[in-house]
Parts: structure tokens; C-alpha cells; sequence
């Protein structure tokens, strides 16, 4: 982050789904000022949105857009194209002049992070301090049995191909996957590593966590020191 | 005014346009199958076009409906009956006298609407639930075209019949047309391999018997998925078509995920997504890839059509009996 709280702009692809949806893409690989920069253009959009604007979601490194494309494509000056249609094409200016406006000082700095008490699972496979000592930020919600997390201010571990056995996962589950922390926002069936459960009903069908939101797991003093783990 | 739910049927649900907005929670935005066939319905009864209707996927319902209602029939071609008398499709018919409406099997695609003059009263969380025997739906307010509309039929009716209809129909068969499913293609990382997108849109698919409101799996040559499932989760919406790790592709229906970690082919365009939701399970799909701006065109010209068909009737309800 620069020291003025804003994060430089990286360079923004689009990309076209089909005539009524594209992906506005702020980078490849999945990291806080990327997803907080898909936050701040879904933000920019709710107080501008364009002519025909149905629906914005933070997917992945980027955000996806839906509209209309014929109030837009009806309104158009713009010259015919073999491939782009004038809808699209008049979506993404409206975006492009937008740009300038994202940045993430309006993000989630400064927010109060959501706090989950964390009950290690008694075969937890990881060391209590890795979760206890992290501020998490959630990111990609859509999936609907998951929240994802990555640790604040780290990059994100590149994805592993990993074989494991699905066995079920109950409600509030918190388990380790591909670099990713996960909490199981229904009872499901995964190949997480499952390493402690938090309270279901603060995280069920993710609403209460939005895109962005830091987390910070804690952990009762007797069970944390009882693992041998020593306050950071 | 009340409609009654005789015999109940998974397959029957009030659908509407679907409610944006809630993807991040992990739910997508539902809605009908086939959008264009509902906007018909509700303007065949001079509702709003996006009123919620009545969806129906199989045979069986069975209806207790009021005397004064007037509904119209579009989409999937079935038989619907009214105490054993067959009621015309695409155009509005007025109830004079309570009976049982029975569905039949549907003899030409998928899915019938059932819109009523008023539309159907219910909670604001209703919408999508199935309907159950027992249950009760109440008619909406009754706008005041509507009842003069009603007040022409009762006029020309005769004593014995138990509906009356007007001499006229809508033709809303272009949902259906021949040909291929026209695809958007996506050129993202997680596109499928040059190769097996050529293979998809030179072979013939046919579609399972396991498709349903959130799923049509595809069957036929096997593709390579690609190093889609490697990278970022990329969106999927309706018509998204997606190959799994088996090589099997899949088209996403309104109910369906909202992201996944899958390769994709490309997209349905708008246009022909209510063609590929009449599809019946043993139906065989061709597909082809189209740019942007020829699905654009599509779409204007189908609302067109639509918008045409809205004047017709709109005249058409107007004019005496």
C-alpha cells in the first residue's frame, strides 16, 4: 500500500462474458489490493451505475459486471464493429471513466474485524499460532458452501494441485485448502483439512462477512496454551 | 378470489424475473427458464411483464380455479384441461364458471406459464416455492382494462360454457426455432483448448435426462478440460457452458452456481437461452460461436418482436369481443 492508505491502480483488463456481462479484471493473481480494488469499483458503481446496470459481483481478482446492453447500445454514437458490440463498448467507457475514482482508502481500513472464537478440532494438523497471529480478509465470496480467506498482507500461495478425499464438513467448519482458509457456510462435503470450527450462525450464508472484511480468529487462553502456544 | 392446489407438483413453482444482487452471498439470481415465454403470459392478462406466474416442468398438476379469472397459457405446448374441456394456448381466457384445471404431458418443449389477471398474491420471499396440495394462492388487485376486458367475455359468452376465449392467438412459437444454440465464446485463462472448442462446435450433444432447473449436462464426445480448474474461480451465470473434469460439458440454468473453478466454452446468447431452457432431456443440441455484436443484434430483434407482439395485443384488447 502507498503511504497515503492508496493503493496504485495496476493495469485493468476487460473482459467480455457475453452481450450483457464482463469482467473487469485487476490483475491475475488473487491479492488484497486487487480484490479491495474490484471492492472500490463495485462501490464507485453503486453511487454512479450506468444506464441498464443489473447487477456488480467481486469474482476472483476482478469485478463482474451485468446489464442491459440495449438501453446503452440504443443511446450509442459509437462506430459498428465487427466484434465488439456498441453495448459493451458503451458499458466500458462508463467503467474506464470510473478508474480514476477506485481506490481503496475507501476500503475496509479502519473497520472494526470481525471476531470468531476458534475451538481447535482435537487432530487439528496445524500449529495453534499460524491462525491465532493472522488477520484474515475475506475474498471471492459467491462460492455458496465456502467463505475464503487470505492472511492480511500477504500474497496469496499459488493454487496446488492436491488430491484428498471429500468427507463431510459441518456448518462453521475452519479448514486449510490450497493455500486458502475456508469456513464451511453450510453443512457440506470437502477435502479441507479441518482444523477448528467457529460459530455457524455468525457466518451462515456469508452475509454477515462481506468481500473484504478482516477476521480474526480467537482461540480460548486454557485451549491455546494448553497446545503449548504462547501469545504473540 | 383464491386458486387451489389439488394435486401438488415439484416441477411447478411461481417464477419472475429473477432477484439480482445477492451473488456474493452465494445465491443466484433464479428466475424463469424461459423469460420471454412468462413476459407473454403476464402481457396476455395485462399484468406487468416481469408479474410472478406459475412455471410448470411436468404433467399432473391439477388446479381448483375460481369463477371471473382470467389466465393465459404460454411456452411449453401441453395438455391443459378445464374439467375435460382443452384450453388454447397464447391467448386469454376467461373462467365463467369454478372448475379443476388438469396438466398434461408437454408435447413440445419444456416448461408451460400459467399467468393470471392480477397476478398471483404472495409473500415477498415466495417466489420458487413448489406447489404443495392443500395450498391456496390468492389473485392480486384486478386493474380496471382488466375487468372491462372481463366485462366484453362475459357479454359474448354462452350460458353452458364454462370459458370463453377471444377469435384471436399470439404466435410465440419463435421461442423454439431450428438450428443451432448460437455461443458467445470466452477467451479467458480458463477457456477450453483450441481443440476441443472446434469439437464442440462440430459435434451434436445430447441433452440428459439429469437437467433440471440448475444444471443441463451435456452428452456426447468428451472434451478436454483445459488448466481452467487450476486458476482463479471465474463467474458462471445462465448459459454459461462449462466442461468438468470428465469432459462432459454443461450449460447453467437460472438456479445454478454462481462462481466455479471450471474451463469454459463460452456463453448462450440472450436470445436463444429460452430455446435451449425448452429443450426436453433426449433433445440433441447443435451449437455455434457468434461475436458479440451479432448477439446483440439478435436480442434487439426478438425485444422487438416482443415489443410488436405487446402493441398487437394491447390493440387487440381493446377491440370488442
Amino acid at each position: 500500500m502507498a503511504p497515503n492508505g492508496k493503493f496504485p491502480l495496476p493495469p485493468v483488463l476487460f473482459r467480455p462474458l457475453n452481450e450483457a456481462g464482463f469482467l473487469v479484471l485487476f490483475g491475475e493473481k488473487l491479492t488484497q489490493e486487487n480484490v479491495l480494488l474490484a471492492c472500490c469499483l463495485q462501490a464507485q458503481l453503486r453511487k454512479a451505475p450506468f444506464p441498464g446496470l443489473i447487477e456488480t459481483e467481486v469474482v476472483g481478482t476482478g469485478l463482474m459486471i451485468t446489464y442491459d446492453p440495449l438501453p446503452l447500445s440504443a443511446m450509442s454514437h459509437k462506430a459498428e464493429d465487427t466484434c465488439e458490440s456498441k453495448g459493451y463498448r458503451e458499458a466500458k467507457s462508463y467503467v474506464e471513466a470510473l478508474l480514476p475514482e477506485v481506490v481503496t482508502a475507501s476500503g475496509t481500513d479502519g473497520e472494526e474485524p470481525l471476531r470468531l472464537p476458534l475451538s481447535f478440532a482435537p487432530d487439528s494438523p496445524l500449529e495453534p499460532k499460524l491462525i491465532l497471529q493472522g488477520c484474515y480478509v475475506s475474498y471471492a465470496a459467491g462460492f455458496d458452501n465456502a467463505l475464503c480467506l487470505f492472511e492480511e498482507n500477504r500474497p496469496i500461495p499459488p493454487c496446488r494441485e492436491k488430491e484428498g478425499k471429500r468427507k463431510p464438513v459441518p456448518a462453521g467448519s475452519v479448514g486449510l485448502w490450497d493455500g486458502a482458509v475456508l469456513i464451511a457456510l453450510r453443512d457440506t462435503e470437502a477435502a479441507w483439512a479441518v482444523i477448528g470450527q467457529v460459530p455457524a450462525d455468525r457466518v451462515a450464508g456469508g452475509r454477515s462477512v462481506p468481500v473484504g472484511k478482516k477476521i480474526i480468529f480467537e482461540l480460548p487462553e486454557d485451549d491455546f496454551a494448553g497446545r503449548g502456544g504462547s501469545r504473540p | 378470489m383464491k386458486i387451489r392446489v389439488e394435486k401438488g407438483s415439484l416441477l411447478a413453482a411461481i417464477q419472475d424475473n429473477g432477484r439480482y444482487g445477492t451473488r456474493a452471498a452465494g445465491t443466484s439470481p433464479g428466475g424463469a427458464l424461459d423469460m420471454v415465454s412468462l413476459h407473454l403470459a403476464n402481457l396476455l392478462v395485462q399484468n406487468r411483464p416481469e408479474e410472478g406466474t406459475l412455471e410448470i416442468g411436468g404433467s399432473g398438476l391439477s388446479l381448483s380455479v375460481p369463477a371471473g379469472l382470467t389466465l393465459a397459457l404460454t411456452g411449453a405446448h401441453r395438455q391443459v384441461l378445464l374439467d375435460g374441456k382443452a384450453l388454447p394456448f397464447y391467448r386469454p381466457v376467461y373462467i365463467r364458471r369454478k372448475g379443476t384445471l388438469l396438466f398434461g404431458k408437454a408435447l413440445r418443449g419444456r416448461v408451460t406459464y400459467l399467468a393470471v389477471a392480477g397476478g398471483y398474491s404472495l409473500p415477498l420471499s415466495c417466489p420458487g416455492r413448489t406447489f404443495a396440495e392443500g395450498d391456496e394462492y390468492a389473485i392480486g388487485r384486478i386493474i380496471p382494462s382488466q375487468a372491462a376486458f372481463v366485462g366484453r367475455m362475459e357479454r359474448c359468452a354462452e350460458p353452458d360454457d364454462s370459458f370463453v376465449t377471444v377469435p384471436w392467438s399470439i404466435d410465440g412459437d419463435f421461442v423454439f426455432p431450428d438450428g443451432p444454440v448460437r455461443v458467445v465464446e470466452s477467451h479467458a485463462e480458463s477457456a477450453v483448448p483450441e481443440s476441443s472448442r472446434a469439437t464442440f462446435f462440430r459435434s451434436s450433444y445430447l441433452l440428459s435426462s439429469r437437467s433440471d432447473r440448475r444444471l443441463y449436462p451435456l452428452e456426447g464426445i468428451k472434451l478436454e478440460p483445459g488448466k481452467g480448474s487450476l486458476l482463479a474461480p471465474v463467474p458462471l451465470r445462465f448459459g454459461s457452458i462449462q466442461v468438468r473434469e470428465n469432459g462432459d460439458p454443461v450449460i447453467f440454468m437460472p438456479d445454478g452456481d454462481t462462481v466455479g473453478c471450471g474451463s469454459l466454452i463460452g456463453q448462450v446468447i440472450l436470445a436463444d437461452l429460452p430455446r435451449v431452457a425448452q429443450c426436453r432431456p433426449g433433445e440433441m443440441l447443435t451449437f455455434q460461436p457468434i461475436y458479440q455484436t451479432q448477439a446483440e443484434e439478435c436480442l434487439a430483434r426478438q425485444q422487438a418482436y416482443v415489443k410488436q407482439l405487446k402493441a398487437k395485443i394491447e390493440e387487440a384488447l381493446q377491440r370488442r369481443v
